[in-house]
């Protein structure tokens, strides 16, 4: 039963392609487990749709472009059109290789081997001993992932069963989604799909519950600063590694 | 669903006998019912359907584009993206099921993502490990149908959008088809975050696109 979810924000940013693609992958995570939500996706992608179509026959068009007239520093539609059929033809041709760039594993192949994870996900971590853990805290190893952009960390935590972590308030923006296990702060419990944002300011304890282990995928747009003395000590190895 | 799916061979009878889909914006049920069909054509690799569809959806594709541009954008972006938007259109026909979604909101999920994918290809030099479908997957593939809403509701969405208060309208524009985000539209507008961020969800209320059991997260 998943309890915490995106607001509808949140959502909506993430249907509209707005928001980084870091935090892309945190809402994408809990869809994966959210069946609600993804309905709730699907309606704004309608909503897409219909601004779409409203683009044509609105008084609202952007720059006031006549669309249907080609704008001047545009190509006429039939030559785009025979341009996109020449790339067609040459890429149905099975001489020439597609420019896109096939990646090393397919998702189908990542998420059949960690079934109870989000695709995505299983595909950034397939090679777990490429994973890096490192101890921030006794109960709780942080390990980086790599997504390919510059302005978010994202890392998988593990905390382990029973075990409590830092007190830490937020300078920037973290979102947090549960993979497996669960674990509860002041405000609540979270298990496997819920989702967190805490936004700057925010103080919070996160502390694993006692019955299972808890691996969390976790999207952070500023350093997380652990307070209190032990918290000062620690700082130093939790630095911003955008990646 | 079972009246649309009666009404399917009629559509595509008319699809096919009609040279020029209808241009008329009265008749949108008509023509997304319309454009689904050619789809189904275009799945078949059927040209003229490819091309009638091309010169329809690349005009609405170089507006979206130009609606949210990003800094230092290039002139020629609305064409590249109207370009692999197509290419994908033509490769991809086959998976689209007009029973999960309509074409223009099938078009739209293919625009934003070749969109960010083209700004990211030309932003960075880093190795990208996820595909945009990835990150902004394909929900439909895995939603049951009998989840989704249905073509007529989204008729039902766009009359409700004709009578949507200016001020709630004027938000969600900003954020959806501008791109911005709740904080950018704020700045922009000069107004409170919190209002902005309220304003969008009591549109979005009024439209009838919450989810039902989430109705208690937009009064809070």
């Amino acid at each position: 039963m998943i309890r915490h979810h995106p607001d509808i924000n949140l959502l909506l940013e993430y249907s509209a392609g707005s928001i980084d693609s870091a935090v892309a992958l945190s809402v994408s995570a809990h869809l994966h487990y959210c069946e609600s939500c993804s309905e709730q996706v699907n309606r704004f992608n309608q909503l897409g749709g219909i601004l779409l179509e409203e683009l044509e026959h609105s008084s609202y068009q952007p720059e006031n472009v006549n669309l249907r007239a080609t704008p001047s520093m545009l190509r006429p539609l039939d030559q785009l059109f025979d341009s996109v059929m020449a790339r067609v033809d040459g890429i149905e041709n099975p001489a020439t290789v597609s420019e896109a760039q096939a990646s090393e594993i397919p998702i189908a192949v990542a998420s059949k081997i960690r079934r109870d994870l989000p695709a995505n996900l299983a595909k950034l971590i397939v090679k777990p001993r490429f994973l890096k853990w490192r101890r921030v805290a006794p109960a709780m190893q942080i390990a980086h992932l790599k997504t390919g952009q510059n302005r978010c960390e994202v890392s998988l935590i593990k905390i382990g069963a029973g075990g409590r972590v830092l007190e830490h308030n937020h300078k920037g923006n973290e979102y947090t989604v549960v993979l497996r296990g669960a674990f509860s702060d002041q405000d609540g419990i979270y298990s496997a799909g819920d989702f967190l944002h805490r936004k700057p300011g925010d103080v919070h304890t996160p502390n694993a519950t006692a019955d299972a282990d808890c691996l969390c995928l976790a999207v952070v747009d500023a350093p997380l600063k652990f307070t209190g003395l032990l918290g000062w000590l620690i700082n130093p190895f939790v630095q911003l590694q955008p990646g | 669903m079972l009246a649309s799916g009666n009404d399917l061979p009629k559509i595509k009878a008319k699809v096919t006998d009609r040279i020029d889909p209808p241009t008329s914006g009265s008749q949108n049920t008509l023509r997304d019912d319309t454009w689904s069909q050619t789809l189904l054509l275009i799945a078949q690799k059927d040209r003229k359907a490819f091309e009638r569809f091309f010169n329809h959806y690349v005009p609405l594709i170089r507006g979206y584009c130009l609606s949210k541009p990003v800094p230092d954008q290039s002139s020629s972006l609305p064409d590249e993206l109207a370009q692999e938007v197509m290419i994908k259109v033509w490769q991809k026909a086959n998976t689209f099921d007009p029973k999960k979604a309509s074409a223009s909101t099938w078009v739209f999920t293919l625009a934003r993502n070749c969109r960010i994918d083209l700004l990211r290809r030309s932003n960075r030099h880093i190795a990208q490990p996820l595909e945009i479908d990835d990150l902004w997957a394909d929900e439909e593939e895995h939603t049951p149908v009998t989840h989704l809403q249905k073509a007529r509701d989204k008729d039902l969405i766009a009359k409700a959008w004709q009578v949507l208060p200016k001020d709630q309208i004027q938000v969600i524009r900003k954020v959806f088809m501008e791109g911005k985000t709740h904080l950018e539209a704020a700045e922009e507008m000069d107004l409170p975050l919190g209002t902005v961020k309220s304003r969008v969800r009591l549109g979005l209320k009024k439209l009838q696109l919450i989810v039902a059991n989430r109705s208690n997260e937009v009064d809070q």
